[in-house]
């Protein structure tokens, strides 16, 4: 089989970068952590809880980097696989700590429906947590409610609506179907709204959209 | 109070609807749904606000010194 049929187009910094990697340009890795760092590090700050932990993660991933670089060959994106890399210690991570995983049921997790009841209005949810300071309070609240997602889902999470990866990204990352991602993505997504409803009920009574 | 088992399964659909991962067919039974049910309607809204809020969260800032001890390291590795 012709090898380079089965390479993808990369983001053209990724590209420049492999391109002197291959040339044999130490620095080039280097350049790597200058673009995927803050990146990564964020990623591991929401995986892991705290900020020695997303340290130590991004060093796992970056030691990786170097050691499995040479075997890149481009059949995915550069970004896809650095992010493999990174779920896989913060999968590693998260065995070492031993706890079970719990699991969240759609059951538990829908909103209340009452057809006989009167017509609930819409809240508005719309404020953007990163607009201004005086949000940051709710920033903190959310920020605390996706830490309280079972791993397995704030990983699919994470990767889905925090680093902007499509389904199949995502299941290419965790080596999980389209399907399992679209499940776990919505139940985390179910959870996180209840928070947010409970949030606004205890803030703005009333307000908190059925929940 | 518990949804009938047709809301139910609209709101298993919700996320596929909102990423447009439906197919077209699905996604307009959908919409008729939502026109035809407030309760359903008004999940969806808030779901949909839910989405968009959690995705402007924001990063914290790397903590100083950290990238250059990374390259360090990276360097130490890359020998």
């Amino acid at each position: 089989m012709n090898e380079t049929a089965r390479q993808v187009s990369q983001e053209p910094e990724d590209q420049t970068i492999l391109d002197r990697y291959k040339a044999g340009d130490n620095d080039a890795v280097g350049d790597l952590a200058d673009r995927y760092a803050s990146r990564l590090y964020n990623f591991g700050l929401r995986m892991c809880g705290n900020p020695e932990d997303a340290q130590d993660m991004v060093q796992d991933t970056f030691l990786n980097i170097v050691r499995y670089l040479k075997g890149f060959r481009g059949e995915t994106k550069l970004r896809n696989w650095i992010y493999r890399l990174a779920s896989t210690a913060c999968i590693r991570k998260r065995r070492g700590k031993n706890r079970p995983e719990r699991e969240l049921s759609l059951e538990e997790l829908r909103p209340p429906h009452d057809h006989d009841g009167p017509t609930p209005d819409i809240p508005d949810w719309s404020t953007c947590p990163a607009d201004s300071l005086v949000n940051s309070e709710l920033r903190d609240h959310l920020k605390t409610a996706v830490g309280r997602l079972p791993h397995k889902y704030r990983l699919v999470f994470n990767l889905r609506d925090l680093e902007g990866f499509s389904t199949n990204e995502a299941a290419e990352i965790l080596e999980l179907s389209p399907q399992a991602i679209k499940t776990r993505l919505h139940r985390a997504r179910a959870f996180l709204r209840n928070e947010l409803a409970d949030y606004y009920q205890e803030h703005h009574g009333g307000n908190g959209g059925g929940a | 109070v518990s949804a009938p088992s047709h809301c139910r399964e609209y709101f298993e659909r919700l996320s596929e609807f909102l990423d447009g991962e439906l197919d077209q067919m699905t996604a307009e039974d959908l919409e008729k749904h939502m026109n035809d049910c407030p309760e359903c309607r008004v999940c969806l809204e808030n779901f949909r606000q839910s989405v968009d809020v959690y995705k402007c969260v924001g990063d914290e800032p790397i903590p100083d010194g950290f990238v250059d001890a990374l390259k360090d390291f990276i360097r130490r590795e890359t020998k």
